[in-house]
């Protein structure tokens, strides 16, 4: 009996000093493995082929200056956008690359200290294909290369960059081309060969498309729609959105007097931004062309949810669909259902057609399109290997792995090179017509991102868009002004009107305010 | 002496090595957690410093603003919503009791009915909303299927954001998913009631609805007092449901819960954001206490000896 009591005694003890170690165990290392380089990636958009190369490019470098490594790749779903922020303020099982889809909130984790200086990285000389060097900051897309930038302390020391854009994504209208071939057009009473220009002519193939339809045009035993679009994807209306507006108000000078600019907008420098005319014409133009005077959805094929709306598309329900450039690669299977290895029907995307009293670029309305930057990489500051990490995000920077990315994957990564004219005369790349597309796209007058480009320029971007970066919809939201409002509002009641994004948006702004303590 | 004051000795040691595990933890993971969950929410962070600043109620007040006064009509939307799950609950019980309450007087079928009960209970709930989401989608849900042809229509749209019968669907799911685990319960109260009670009282005329009305929910009040108890609460935790079957909070927050505007803002790594969920929790807790109670104190009346 004495024996079991001492027993119980020392287990018990033992239970506790293990336990009270694992439920107070703070600080101490990150759990990572001395060059074991673990990089935890999104896989869903652009697959891990693309990174399986580059890391094995990698270990073969190091090996030759005669350090041995290992890399383990990651690949996570959709949730590890929401689980890098518990790897982060937890300091604990951190991997030593993150690449997420989204992360608006960086700023605070560069404040809280979370993030590693990745300036190494920004002041490294990558090679080009033709033998020369850059570094890395000089090669990245002049539009977007202040955004990684800002200092730890606000209005303190120097800034310094903290993330690295993973991608630029033209997004716009994907269309089919077979069907819009196939679409009788009403005014010519041939057939449509190109895709709009204007909106006025999108409004034009809305009605042709529908008609054609009703005719069995197409063949079909089903209706084909318009559009293919669900609420759950209704930030691509904002995309869209976004374009038509920097059309009315003008991308870096302002189109319209004493309102500023599209990339004056982003700066915050007073509520007012939210009162640029361009915002209210901009949603105007694009109720035209989806609800009808009855006050319900037009020219749509609605679906539940973005992945129902992009099968939709695929399975040739409807003409167009709302996306980005991502979308070959990653609807890859729903293309090809016969399976003969190409996609069943020739798709392209278009730039955002033009809108009426836009701005002019060289004697032509500009055309303007919405690039997102979303998805980017960055390196926890508790990381194992900091410094390997570092050095693995400069490596991806060569010319040649910003190559293979496109190639793999038909995306761009924010970098000044050009993959068709790098690829020139190699047999054995060839690029898709829905590639060429986007990359056409990319080649427009304006490609605008949502930032303060002008005032990055002059080293003025404010602390609001830093660190609270407020949105076009701020205080309703994207689901509430492109679904309800779109259908009962019109633009301007939708941004100044009675319950209208401006009375949130000055209050939010103002609390943005008294919280940086102006 | 010795020898008992070292017996004493070990015998405290004992006492003490039993004790103090669950004082630690009751001390970080009750009093540290919860105290300094209601002291950050009167801190606001400041972005200057990085660090948390004393702001007395300001916070509160923000919330406060939010959702009463207009300051965030999604938020206030939630709020409100968050309150079905009480309506829910309510619909349940009686079903709940009706069907436990014919398992437990063996009516026929009460094996197969059974087994359709608790089956949801065993799937996990996210395949359970998958495979109901399937029954309402219009070009395939049977149940959709059948509605439209009914109704005479081409589709019906029932589990869109835009549909104006997705909160039944929602509710029809809380039902069906809900039911199994409260009939488990309140037949496990029923199967307790002493036979020779029932026997007495069939003996003495009492019939299949006294039987329930008089002697059955007298005798599982204690199991019910806990229902309606933790009813009144299910406002707080109303998020599931509503997320896996409406996908997307829909305009306005038209299908977003409390709870789920919570979870979905306290992903982040911003201190700021985490402090403002964590008063809405507060506040949340705070103008449902008065709810609970009154809950409490209701059942305790019916059950004193609970």
């Amino acid at each position: 009996m004495k024996l079991l009591k001492k027993i119980a005694i020392c287990f018990t003890a033992a239970l506790l000093l293990t336990s009270s170690a694992f439920a107070t165990a703070c600080g101490g290392t990150s759990g990572g493995e001395e060059n074991n380089l673990r990089i935890t990636f999104y896989e869903g958009g652009f697959g891990r082929k693309w990174l399986e190369t580059l890391a094995s490019d990698f270990i073969e470098k190091k090996n030759a200056e005669g350090v041995t490594i290992k890399i383990t790749l990651d690949g996570q779903g959709a949730d590890i956008d929401e689980n890098v922020n518990t790897y982060l303020s937890s300091g604990r099982n951190l991997s030593d690359i993150y690449m997420v889809r989204t992360k608006a909130d960086w700023a605070s984790d560069v404040t809280s200290g979370y993030l590693a200086n990745l300036n190494s990285v920004y002041e490294t000389e990558v090679e080009k294909l033709d033998g020369s060097k850059i570094k890395v900051k000089d090669f990245m897309l002049d539009e977007i290369a202040n955004m990684p930038y800002m200092q730890k302390v606000p209005e303190q020391g120097s800034s310094y960059p903290w993330i690295m854009p993973w991608s630029v994504l033209e997004t716009s209208i994907i269309y089919n081309e077979d069907l819009l071939k196939a679409t009788v057009r009403s005014s010519t009473g041939g057939k449509w060969e190109t895709a709009p220009k204007t909106m006025i002519e999108l409004a034009e193939l809305c009605d042709d498309i529908n008609k054609t339809s009703d005719a069995k045009g197409y063949g079909n035993t089903q209706p084909i729609a318009p559009f293919s679009w669900s609420m759950g994807g209704v930030n691509y209306f904002q995309n869209i959105i976004f374009a038509l507006w920097a059309q009315q108000q003008g991308v870096e000078s302002s189109n319209i007097a004493g309102e500023g600019s599209y990339y004056d907008f982003w700066n915050f420098d007073s509520p007012d931004v939210w009162k640029q005319t361009g915002i209210t014409i901009a949603i105007d133009e694009w109720k035209k062309i989806i609800v009808g005077d009855d006050g319900n959805w037009k020219n749509s094929l609605l679906s539940n949810t973005f992945q129902e709306s992009a099968y939709a598309f695929c399975g040739q329900n409807a003409v167009m669909y709302l996306g980005g450039s991502f979308f070959e690669n990653e609807m890859s299977g729903a293309l090809d259902k016969n399976g003969d290895g190409k996609a069943d029907f020739s798709y392209k995307m278009m730039t955002v057609p033009l809108s009426e009293n836009g701005i002019e670029k060289d004697g032509h309305g500009a055309v303007v399109n919405y690039c997102s930057t979303d998805d980017m990489m960055f390196v926890p500051a508790k990381a194992a290997n900091v410094e390997l990490a570092k050095e693995f995000l400069a490596f991806m920077c060569n010319e040649k792995y910003l190559l293979d990315f496109t190639k793999e994957t038909g995306c761009l990564r924010p970098f000044k090179y050009d993959p068709v004219k790098l690829t020139e005369g190699d047999e054995n790349v060839k690029w898709s017509d829905f590639f060429y597309s986007c990359y056409d796209m990319m080649k427009s007058d304006y490609n605008i991102f949502n930032y303060p480009k002008t005032a990055s320029e002059q080293n003025k971007v404010s602390l609001i868009y830093i660190y609270y970066r407020p949105q076009l919809f701020q205080g309703l939201g994207i689901a509430t002004v492109c679904g309800d409002y779109l259908l009962t509002k019109t633009g301007k009641e939708i941004m100044t009107g009675k319950g209208g994004v401006f009375s949130y948006a000055e209050k939010f702004w103002n609390e943005c305010k008294l919280k940086l303590e102006y | 002496m010795r020898k008992l004051n070292k017996r004493k000795l070990n015998e405290k040691a004992f006492i003490l090595a039993l004790a103090v595990y669950p004082i630690i933890h009751f001390g970080i993971f009750w009093v540290y957690v919860n105290s300094s969950t209601i002291i950050s929410t009167f801190m606001r962070y400041s972005v200057r410093t990085n660090s948390l600043k004393f702001c007395g109620f300001d916070n509160y007040v923000t919330i406060f603003k939010k959702i009463f006064l207009g300051g965030d009509p999604a938020l206030g939307r939630a709020f409100i919503n968050s309150f079905q799950a009480i309506g829910i609950n309510a619909l349940i019980f009686p079903v709940a009791l009706f069907a436990s309450y014919a398992f437990y007087k063996n009516m026929p079928g009460t094996k197969v009915y059974s087994v359709m009960f608790y089956i949801p209970q065993l799937i996990s709930i996210v395949v359970l909303a998958m495979a109901f989401r399937y029954m309402f989608y219009s070009d395939f849900g049977p149940v959709a299927i059948l509605i439209a042809r009914i109704a005479g229509v081409e589709k019906v749209d029932l589990i869109s954001t835009s549909s104006d019968y997705l909160w039944t669907v929602i509710w029809l799911f809380c039902i069906w998913s809900g039911l199994g685990s409260n009939v488990i319960l309140i037949r496990g109260a029923m199967l307790r009631i002493p036979k020779e009670l029932v026997e007495s009282a069939v003996l003495d005329g009492c019939g299949f609805f006294r039987e329930l009305w008089s002697i059955t929910i007298p005798m599982c009040m204690s199991t019910i007092s806990v229902y309606i108890v933790s009813a009144s609460m299910s406002a707080t935790s109303f998020t599931m449901a509503p997320m896996l079957i409406a996908k997307s909070s829909g305009s306005m927050g038209r299908f977003m819960t409390y709870s789920w505007f919570i979870f979905e803002n306290a992903s982040t790594t911003s201190p700021g954001t985490i402090i403002s969920v964590t008063t809405m929790g507060v506040f949340f807790t705070i103008v449902n206490l008065p709810l609970m109670i009154m809950a409490r104190v209701l059942t305790k009346k019916a059950t004193p000896e609970l």
